[in-house]
């Protein structure tokens, strides 16, 4: 896979990454001080493993990983990577080409960007299974309220649905402009 | 698949959204236009009226209507006459191309 294919898969999930640092949690803290901040209810990252692995299918998990690991780096530190962070970072990057390669193969159509069709709709659902199994994976990982696993689910569909309403937004601007 | 391919689907993907939530500001049959040139143009070559005419998306509309789609949408830049031969040949307008 192409180096570049890699730096940009990375630098959009960072990017992500780093708006729902910047922009989303102060928000999410002033709307909903009582949820704890290990949940963002707009959680962009998980578009981009859909989106990456929607185009790049099983390269997605090697484009990502890197930045994945940058963020659990970030968020707890050199000292926290254990085994367990690391089933964890490869469980965020793995599930999502996993599960739209499993449901492409029970028929759901346009969950691959080679599909002859583009399905929306199919793929914000998959988004959801993405997000499903994802929160069930870490958890058992790591071990976490029921309430955590409700808000991932939020957060992931949000996630999805805002980053590719960004990505329409960006589209138009660029359109505009020209 | 070349980068630009992968950038005219997600851009294709986009457009479902649009179309399903209602934000698209092209007519239908714009959209479809756009579509049926999008995906004839990913051979690199410039589309014919013709191939345009016999696309099966736009088999149950009108000529005059698929030519009134394609003025507007050379008015408004979405797609632009053919280099080569001007008349009968468009392509995705350069800027519109995000590849």
């Amino acid at each position: 896979m192409p180096v570049k294919t890699i730096l940009l898969a990375s630098l959009a999930y960072l990017l992500s990454f780093a708006l729902v640092l910047v922009v989303v949690s102060p928000v999410q803290a002033k709307a909903f001080p009582h949820l704890q901040g290990e949940v963002s209810l707009m959680f962009l990252p998980h578009g981009v493993r859909v989106l990456a692995a929607w185009l790049l299918g099983w390269r997605s998990i090697l484009a990502l990983a890197p930045a994945a690991l940058i963020v659990q780096i970030y968020m707890i530190g050199l000292e926290g990577i254990t085994p367990a962070m690391l089933a964890l970072v490869m469980i965020g990057v793995t599930v999502a080409p996993v599960t739209l390669w499993a449901l492409g193969r029970a028929g759901v159509p346009g969950l691959s960007a080679d599909a002859p069709q583009v399905c929306w709709r199919c793929l914000m659902g998959a988004g959801l299974v993405v997000s499903v199994l994802n929160a069930l994976l870490s958890n058992l990982v790591r071990g976490a309220p029921f309430e955590h696993y409700v808000g991932y689910l939020i957060g992931d569909f949000f996630g999805l649905f805002f980053l590719m309403l960004l990505m329409l937004a960006a589209a138009r601007l660029v359109w505009k402009r020209a | 698949m070349s980068y630009a391919t992968k950038l005219a689907r997600l851009r294709v993907l986009l457009h479902d959204m649009e179309k399903e939530l209602g934000l698209t500001t092209l007519s239908p049959v714009e959209r479809d236009l756009i579509y049926v040139i999008e995906e004839l143009h990913g051979s690199g070559r410039e589309v014919q009226t013709n191939q345009i005419l016999k696309h099966d998306l736009l088999s149950s509309v009108s000529r005059p209507t698929i030519f009134r789609a394609i003025s507007s949408l050379l008015e408004r830049g979405y797609i632009s006459r053919g280099e080569t031969l001007k008349k009968g040949f468009y392509t995705i307008a350069e800027e519109h191309q995000q590849g």
